[in-house]
C-alpha cells in the first residue's frame, strides 16, 4: 500500500523538479531578437561599438568599421540610419569612448586619436581634431568625473594618461604600468588587464600625476587577460581572458588582501571577448556565442539570463560579436558583429527609470 | 710575456634593425675601441661604443628609459654558453652610448661586466633603445652586431665547445628540473637552487602565445621549497632572454627580451608571457636565461629547451 502511494508522489516530485528546472532554464536562456540591424559597410568589416545619448535624448551608435567610424541614429528602431562616416586608417582593431559631446577613436594602424564632435547631431557629426601625440592604441577608457583619458600604450609605458581639460586638445600628463591590454577606470581607480601576465593591476589614479599600484592579483592558470569591469557597488570585478576555454570570472575585491573568485561562466562557443556591467547584469560580447547577458545579482552564482545570436550555431574562433554597449537608459543594447555590422536588441533588465 | 694570438678574422658589422620601422631611418654605428673593426682581446678591457645617426647625419640625442635603463645590451657567445646582460651609459655631450667590457664596475646592474668576454670566439650583441619621439608601432629600436674576441695563447678557446643535448618538452608534460648553486652555476640535486622550467601554449588572436614558467626552489631544512624574498630588478620581477639555438649566423637568430612580475600567487613562480605583438614564436631549440634578484644578488638561470606547439591554428581569425 505504502509502495503504491509513494510512487506517484515521487513521480510528481520528479516532474515538478524537472518542470521547475526547465522553466528556470527557459527564463535563464531567454533568446532576444534583433530589433534593428544595420550592415551597410560589410565590405570593410567591423570591430567595436560604443553609444552616445544626446542632451535631447536621442541615441546613437558609434560603430567601429575597419576603415572608419560610422555614426548611426538608433533612436527609432524602425528606422536606424547612418548619419555620417568618419574615415580612419584601415585597422582590424578600433576602440571608441565618449566624453561630454565628443567621441575619441583609436586604432592599431596609425594616424593618431580622432576626436569627433557629436554636438550637432542628428544633423551631423564631424572630425574636429586628431591628437597625434601617439599614433596607435588598442584600447582606451575615460574617467569622466576627472576628465582623464587612459589609452593603451607601448612597451615599458603601458598606459598613457591624457588630460581632457580641453576636450579637443588632449595633453599627455603621465604614463604608468608595464603591460596592458585594456583599461577600466571608475572613481579614479584604474583596472589594467595585463594580458599574457595573467594579472589585473589595480592603480590609484585619483591624482593622475602620481599614480600608484594598489594591488595586482593573479588569475590562476590564466590565458590572455583581456578586460575587466567593476560592479556598480565596486565590491566585485568581472574579467575576461579571450582565450579558448577560459571562463569569465567574478572576483570579490572587497578585501584586496584576499581577492577571491566567486563564480564563473562561459557560453558554448567557449571564447569570450569583452564584458560590461550595468546594474545586476553583465553584457558580454562573446564572439560566436553572440551577446550573452549574465545575471550577476548573486555574485556567487552568476548565470545566463538572456542571449542574442545572429544564427543558430555558436562557432568557435574570433567571429561574430566583438563589442557590446548596454548603457542606454532605454534598454537598447548595441552589439557589433565582425561580419554583419550593428544589431540592436532590447532587454528589460537594461532599462533604467 | 704573454704572446697574443693574432688571428686574421673577417670582421664585419652586422647592425640591422630587427623589424622595419621608422627607426630604420636611424643608422646605428658601432665601434670597438674607437675602431669600426669589431675585434677585441678576450679577458682584456675594451670600449664598445654605439650611436644613432639621423638621415641628415646628426647623432640622435633623445632616448627614453626602458625598465630603468636607456640601453639594454645582451652579449652572448655564438654557442650561447656565455651570457651577460649589461647597460651602456649615454654621454649627453657626445651622444654616444659606451661601455667598458671586461672592466670592473660600481653599477650593480652591470654585475656581469667583468666577465662579459672572457674567452676567445665570436660574440653576439643585441641592443634595445627607445628613441624619442616614440614610434608607436615599434617603440624599441633593436640592433645586433657581432664582435670577434681573440685570445691570449694561454687562454682557453671556446670556438667549438660542445653544446648540451637539448631536452624535448611536450606541452604540459611537466617541463624539466635543473639545479644551481647560489651563484647560478648549474649543478646537481642537493645544490641550493632547484629550478622547474616549463611552458604552456595559449591560443590567442590566431597564433600560439607561450608562457614560460620559472619555479624556483631553495634548499631548506625540510628540503626544497618555493623560494621567497625576491625583489624587483630593473623595474620588473624578472627578466628573461630568449635566443634561438637555430640560425647559423647572427641575423638568423631569434631574440626576445621577456618580463615577469614578482610572484603573486605562489612564491618563487615567475611567469614570462611571450609578447603577443611579435610574430608567433617558431618551433625549435632555444636557450632562455631567467634573471631574478634575491637580496643584493642577481641570479641568472639558463635553460636549453625545445619549443613546440600543438598544431597550426586554423586561419579563422578575423579580430580580437
Amino acid at each position: 500500500m505504502a509502495k503504491t502511494v509513494c510512487k506517484p508522489l515521487w513521480l510528481i516530485y520528479f516532474f515538478a523538479v524537472i518542470t521547475a528546472t526547465l522553466s528556470h532554464e527557459v527564463i535563464a536562456s531567454e533568446r532576444l531578437d534583433a530589433m534593428a540591424h544595420w550592415n551597410k559597410r560589410s565590405a570593410n568589416g567591423y570591430n567595436d561599438v560604443w553609444g552616445y545619448t544626446a542632451p535631447d535624448g536621442r541615441e546613437y551608435a558609434l560603430l567601429g568599421v575597419q576603415n572608419g567610424t560610422s555614426v548611426i541614429d538608433v533612436t527609432d528602431l524602425n528606422q536606424i540610419y547612418e548619419i555620417t562616416f568618419i574615415p580612419s586608417a584601415n585597422s582590424t582593431w578600433k576602440d571608441i569612448k565618449t566624453y561630454l559631446h565628443y567621441a575619441y577613436v583609436v586604432n592599431e594602424t596609425g594616424g593618431g586619436m580622432q576626436i569627433i564632435d557629436l554636438s550637432k547631431l542628428p544633423e551631423s557629426a564631424e572630425l574636429i581634431h586628431t591628437y597625434e601625440g601617439f599614433s596607435t592604441s588598442h584600447n582606451l577608457s575615460i574617467d569622466v568625473d576627472r576628465g582623464i583619458l587612459y589609452a593603451e600604450g607601448n612597451h615599458a609605458q603601458a598606459v598613457r594618461v591624457l588630460s581632457l581639460a580641453d576636450p579637443i586638445a588632449p595633453v599627455q600628463v603621465n604614463s604608468f604600468g608595464v603591460e596592458c591590454h585594456d583599461i577600466y577606470v571608475k572613481d579614479g581607480i584604474v583596472f589594467v588587464s595585463e594580458g599574457g601576465h595573467g594579472t589585473i593591476g589595480i592603480f590609484d589614479a585619483k591624482d593622475p600625476l602620481n599614480i600608484s599600484l594598489i594591488k595586482r592579483f593573479q588569475i590562476p592558470n590564466a590565458g590572455y587577460v583581456h578586460n575587466a569591469w567593476l560592479t556598480d557597488d565596486g565590491e566585485f570585478v568581472m574579467t575576461t581572458e579571450e582565450t579558448p576555454k577560459k571562463t569569465i570570472k567574478m572576483w570579490d575585491i572587497s578585501n584586496l588582501n584576499q581577492v577571491q573568485m566567486t563564480s564563473e561562466y562561459l557560453a558554448p562557443n567557449k571564447l569570450a571577448h569583452n564584458t560590461h556591467i550595468k546594474g545586476d547584469y553583465a553584457y558580454v560580447s562573446h564572439y560566436g556565442g553572440g551577446l550573452r547577458i549574465i545575471d550577476i545579482l548573486d555574485r556567487n552564482e552568476i548565470s545566463e539570463a538572456a542571449y542574442f545570436m545572429k544564427g543558430e550555431a555558436t562557432p568557435t574562433g574570433f567571429v561574430h560579436a566583438w563589442g557590446a554597449y548596454p548603457f542606454f537608459t532605454s534598454g537598447k543594447i548595441l552589439v557589433s558583429d565582425i561580419e554583419s555590422g550593428l544589431f540592436v536588441v532590447e532587454f528589460e533588465g537594461a532599462k533604467q527609470p | 710575456m704573454t704572446a697574443i694570438l693574432t688571428i686574421s678574422i673577417l670582421i664585419f658589422s652586422q647592425v640591422a634593425n630587427a623589424l622595419a620601422s621608422p627607426h630604420s631611418k636611424l643608422n646605428t654605428i658601432v665601434q670597438v675601441d674607437d675602431s669600426p673593426i669589431l675585434q677585441m682581446k678576450a679577458k682584456e678591457e675594451s670600449k664598445w661604443s654605439l650611436w644613432f645617426e639621423n638621415p641628415e647625419g646628426t647623432r640622435h640625442s633623445k632616448f627614453m628609459k626602458m625598465h630603468g635603463k636607456l640601453m639594454h645590451m645582451i652579449v652572448v657567445s655564438s654557442d650561447l654558453e656565455h651570457f651577460a646582460h649589461i647597460h651602456p651609459s649615454f654621454n649627453a655631450e657626445t651622444k654616444v652610448f659606451d661601455i667598458h667590457i671586461n672592466a670592473s664596475t660600481q653599477d650593480p646592474d652591470n654585475f656581469a661586466l667583468p666577465e662579459t668576454v672572457s674567452r676567445a670566439g665570436t660574440y653576439f650583441a643585441f641592443t634595445e633603445v627607445m628613441p624619442m619621439p616614440m614610434d608607436d608601432k615599434m617603440p624599441m629600436k633593436m640592433d645586433r652586431f657581432s664582435v670577434s674576441a681573440v685570445a691570449p695563447l694561454d687562454a682557453p678557446i671556446m670556438l667549438d665547445s660542445k653544446p648540451r643535448k637539448p631536452l624535448t618538452l611536450k606541452e604540459k608534460s611537466g617541463g624539466q628540473t635543473l639545479y644551481f648553486d647560489e651563484d647560478g652555476q648549474q649543478g646537481e640535486l642537493g645544490d641550493f637552487y632547484k629550478l622547474h622550467f616549463s611552458y604552456e601554449n595559449f591560443e590567442f588572436c590566431g597564433k600560439w602565445l607561450p608562457k614560460f614558467y620559472f619555479e624556483i626552489y631553495t634548499m631548506g631544512p625540510q628540503g626544497y621549497e618555493l623560494s621567497s624574498g625576491w625583489k624587483q630588478w630593473l623595474e620588473m620581477g624578472g627578466h628573461s632572454i630568449l635566443i634561438s639555438q637555430y640560425g647559423e649566423d647572427l641575423q638568423a637568430k631569434v631574440f626576445h627580451h621577456l618580463h615577469a612580475f614578482l610572484p603573486i600567487s605562489e612564491p618563487g613562480k615567475f611567469i614570462f608571457p611571450f609578447d603577443h605583438h611579435k610574430p608567433q614564436l617558431q618551433a625549435g631549440v632555444y636557450k632562455i636565461w631567467g634573471q631574478f634578484k634575491n637580496g643584493d644578488k642577481i641570479l641568472t638561470l639558463p635553460v636549453l629547451f625545445e619549443y613546440i606547439f600543438p598544431s597550426q591554428i586554423k586561419p579563422n581569425f578575423k579580430g580580437c
